[in-house]
């Protein structure tokens, strides 16, 4: 799904003292929502409506974590999902990484690869097989990032996003495949 | 998972009836103080009663915001849920004194430089459209091509843009020639479209075929819209109210209209025909538009986003697609270019030649546009008879006669009359029926494969792969069956086993394939970008090892053949043709042998100047927090991970074979430098080929090109590979070397499946 890290290699400002990182909660909501959908839906044309939110949210609300500055004003957010997978091979507990966006003004910082961390942390927990997610071929600072955690790119999606740019799949594997969970998810 | 409660849900749904009878359906009845009653629902066993209080009662339970989701909510059904009033989901949201619809005058006559200035503009859609951009945000966006085709007219006579009384018999020249064009570009796009939804290709990602409703045309004849287009272009011609120089320009649209739908409707014809000349004078009547299009006007008022509004669609107005007259020019130009090239596939020579015309066709750069490869699938497969012609069985044994059975009575046609039970020829001929009708679909799949996007060709082949394997174990079962019926003497030979060795042709032919594909699948890796340079030591070596694996396979079949071939050659009585297959047979094999010996050569040179660069920590592989080379290589090697034969090398063992500990640096370095002459060597033998001998009749161009390109990265790794020597030689045994590399992506070396690194020398050594 959408995936915007920085594009941008210029200065940023600097880290604010008190950035901290919260778990996503339902109660939340209220205060919170608006702002991710904002921050989300910056470098979108389609926006999602607020039900692929909620979809991700109100299922997976601790595999979503942001990152708050001053006056708990929101930098970056990622949400994901995980839940048994099976197409071609073998079913699997994957992990979806399905928006990660980190304010312009904050790029630059590792903002994006904290989030990433902590929602992979608790897929880990969770005991996840692996985590899975596209990102815009076009878009190199996310698919370094990504790449320095661990993911490779398995395939690349011929014109995947509507403005017509193809994507490339990113994996990781969490565990090694024979001690994948298999037949116990099915 | 959830599929059987959701289906079973699906089917109680569709098992009621809902009563729809003419009911006042009072709009806003929520509110009104009397609740609606209840729908009737007829059903048996179904008794419908009033929950409207229990539902409140719950409602009432809930706090605000709190969220009620069934299980059976998916990800795609949120995707596809709108929010009313927001501008970007709410397809009848209006901005404050927008109106919902066009106000635009047709009646009013146009300059004849905004003819001109509205076609250009068209033709810019038409080849966005081609490009994958749906019709809506692109053709569909003229409200002159709104007019014609909302209502759907039956007859001519019911296109006039303007429709007052008296417009048909005074309709001004202008208007004629606007509508004639755009009559024939929307018949023109009805023959793409037809066509391509005829064949394999993926909606959205190639291609939208989605019309929103709307009929192209379909029920206006062919002839009549080539007939107004000609009597335009006369019209045109005797009038005298415009300059000549527009009368030209205008002119020459309408004819590369008639032309270009004539030459749609006539490209589906898999028998000799002129085509390959009507493309080409399809791309000579370009430069004319093309230079005349200084002359057009643009009038942006006659295109719209807001007749999407109008078309069978969810999602607001997009915004209509940008495609510059030079990029549409040079689409087009490329698409009369490649479909001239396309009907050549029809001349049929052998089936190793027809595979390496769709490889060969499907690598031009950039790749041909999707109608043209639609074209070639239709070319190849329409109506299950190959290029028009042939029947699957011909082609299958042909290619096996080619490969591993030359003149063999396993293909022997005659064994087909034999209804004798026990007689060995019966037995054969059912035998290869059961092969055959297991084989053809797979076999054939690797030509549609190879025909669809870069992307596409290399996640079906990782799927498709395991199916060979299977295929190969079939074949196998099949092949010692037939031996009792063929009555093939084994091989005896005590110096390679203690069995007797059996040929095993139909497994053999299985296994060939499915090498060449493991090969595309590592090669399409490289092209697409998908491995980080830290993995391009391992692939590089996984390439050489299969098309070495490739390479020994040959060597066996050609073994067999020898034997057989000598066998035949004992027998004055059979001779003529059948020395021609052996020949043909032998050929091939020897050629595919060559072609794998430079493959293995050049990438195992890479695959060592990759190690050495490692170990010269030019190339970094850097500790990844959640991951281990091991896990890594896991998830890359998944198409093969139950691939039986060859195995998948195990990831210790593979380690040991890329890093090899137990050589010097310069060894490896050395070997680097021997190998990479050998596959030079290797590049310049093959590419003096002849087309018969490379089995590229029919495209030994473009073959030849792509040798050219082999070499020339071959010569540019040479290059890399003593640069890289001379640093190992003069460095002493620790000292790090002041050098840079960088590593080219895709598309920007000489061969997009080598990837050469660039060694570039540090300022200060």
């Amino acid at each position: 799904m959408s995936d915007q890290q920085s594009r941008d290699k210029g200065k940023a400002a600097e880290l604010p003292a008190e950035l901290r990182y919260i778990q996503y909660e339902h109660a939340l909501e209220k205060q919170y929502l608006p702002s991710i959908r904002a921050l989300i839906s910056k470098d979108l044309s389609e926006p999602y409506s607020i039900y692929v939110y909620r979809y991700f949210l109100y299922q997976w609300g601790d595999l979503c974590f942001m990152a708050l500055g001053p006056n708990s004003s929101l930098l970056g957010v990622i949400i994901c999902k995980l839940e048994p997978h099976q197409s071609h091979s073998p079913p699997t507990l994957r992990g979806y990484i399905a928006m990660l966006a980190v304010s312009e003004g904050w790029r630059n910082h590792g903002i994006a690869t904290t989030l990433v961390r902590k929602a992979i942390d608790v897929m880990v927990e969770r005991d996840a097989d692996e985590v899975v997610l596209e990102t815009e071929e076009t878009n190199v600072p996310a698919m370094k990032l990504y790449e320095r955690l661990g993911f490779i790119r398995s395939k690349k999606l011929h014109r995947y996003y509507l403005n017509g740019n193809s994507a490339y799949r990113l994996v990781l594997h969490l565990k090694k495949m024979v001690e994948m969970s298999g037949q116990d998810l099915v | 998972m959830h599929g059987e409660g959701l289906s079973a849900i699906s089917q109680d749904v569709a098992n009621l009836t809902l009563d729809d009878r003419p009911r006042n359906l009072a709009p806003f009845a929520a509110y009104d103080s009397e609740p609606p009653p209840p729908p009737k629902l007829k059903s048996r066993g179904v008794i419908a009663m009033d929950i409207t209080e229990q539902f409140t009662n719950a409602a009432q339970q809930l706090n605000m915001g709190q969220l009620i989701k069934d299980p059976y909510f998916t990800l795609f059904e949120s995707v596809g849920a709108l929010e009313i009033m927001d501008r970007k989901m709410d397809s009848g949201y209006l901005e404050p004194g927008e109106s919902m619809e066009d106000e635009y005058d047709f009646s009013e006559a146009l300059l004849p430089e905004e003819i001109i200035g509205i076609i250009d503009q068209l033709l810019c859609h038409e080849m966005a459209w081609h490009m994958g951009h749906p019709l809506s945000q692109t053709i569909f966006t003229s409200l002159y091509i709104d007019r014609l085709l909302s209502p759907c007219p039956l007859t001519l006579d019911q296109t006039y843009f303007d429709r007052s009384e008296s417009c048909s018999s005074d309709e001004p020249l202008t208007l004629q020639i606007l509508r004639a064009y755009c009559l024939g570009l929307i018949r023109t796009c009805s023959y793409v479209n037809n066509r391509v939804k005829a064949e394999h290709y993926y909606e959205e990602e190639d291609f939208v075929t989605h019309t929103f409703n709307r009929t192209l045309l379909e029920n206006i004849d062919h002839e009549s819209i080539l007939k107004l287009l000609d009597e335009t272009g006369e019209l045109l011609t005797s009038s005298s109210e415009m300059s000549s120089d527009l009368k030209r320009a205008l002119g020459c649209r309408l004819r590369f209209r008639a032309q270009f739908l004539k030459i749609v409707d006539m490209a589906d014809a898999r028998t000799p025909t002129n085509i390959k000349e009507l493309w080409t004078a399809l791309l000579a009547s370009l430069p004319e538009i093309k230079m005349s299009a200084h002359l057009g006007k643009a009038v942006p008022q006659s295109f719209s986003t807001k007749i999407q509004r109008k078309l069978a669609s969810t999602v607001p107005p997009r915004p209509i697609v940008q495609v510059g007259q030079e990029a549409a020019f040079e689409h087009l130009e490329r698409l009369c270019r490649d479909a001239s090239v396309v009907v050549e596939v029809l001349k049929y020579y052998d089936s190793h030649s027809l595979m390496t015309f769709v490889i060969l066709f499907q690598t031009r750069k950039p790749q041909p546009s999707v109608y043209v490869r639609i074209l070639l699938q239709h070319y190849l497969f329409c109506d299950m008879v190959i290029l028009g012609t042939m029947s699957i069985r011909q082609v299958l044994d042909d290619d096996l006669a080619a490969t591993v059975l030359p003149a063999h009575k396993l293909l022997d046609r005659g064994n087909d009359d034999i209804e004798v039970p026990h007689d060995p020829r019966h037995n054969m001929a059912g035998r290869m029926e059961v092969f055959r009708s297991r084989a053809a679909g797979s076999y054939l799949d690797i030509l549609r494969t190879i025909c669809q996007n870069r992307c596409r060709i290399r996640r079906t082949l990782c799927h498709t792969i395991a199916d060979w394997d299977n295929l190969q174990l079939d074949a196998e079962e099949l092949d010692q069956e037939l031996r009792e019926f063929t009555g093939e003497e084994p091989i005896i030979d005590p110096e390679i086993s203690n069995d007797p060795i059996y040929s095993f042709p139909l497994s053999s032919w299985a296994y060939f394939y499915k090498l060449r594909q493991m090969e595309w699948i590592v090669q399409l890796g490289f092209e697409l970008d998908t491995y980080q340079p830290e993995e391009l030591a391992g692939m590089y070596w996984y390439l050489q090892y299969l098309s070495k694996t490739r390479s020994r396979h040959l060597e066996r079949i050609r073994g067999f053949i020898m034997k057989t071939y000598a066998a035949f050659r004992r027998n004055p009585e059979t001779a003529g043709p059948k020395q021609a297959k052996y020949a043909n047979a032998l050929s091939f094999v020897n050629f595919s042998t060559m072609e794998s010996a430079a493959t293995y050569g050049f990438a195992d040179a890479l695959s060592c100047l990759y190690t050495v660069l490692h170990r010269l920590s030019l190339v970094q592989s850097p500790s990844r927090p959640y991951s281990d080379d091991s896990m890594r290589y896991e998830v890359r090697m998944k198409p093969f991970s139950a691939i039986g034969l060859p195995e998948l090398i195990q990831f210790d063992d593979l380690s040991q074979l890329i890093t090899q500990p137990n050589d010097s640096t310069i060894d490896i370095i050395n070997f680097a430098a021997d190998s990479v002459m050998g596959a030079k060597k290797g590049f310049e033998v093959l590419s003096k080929l002849s087309a018969k001998d490379a089995y590229c009749q029919g495209s030994h161009d473009s073959w030849v090109k792509n040798i050219k390109d082999c070499l020339k990265a071959c010569i540019f790794a040479s290059i890399a590979i003593s640069t890289v020597k001379k640093f190992v030689e003069a460095a002493g045994k620790d000292s790090q070397v002041k050098a840079k590399v960088e590593i080219p992506t895709a598309g920007k070396g000489y061969h997009d499946w080598w990837i050469v690194p660039k060694i570039i020398l540090s300022k200060d050594t």
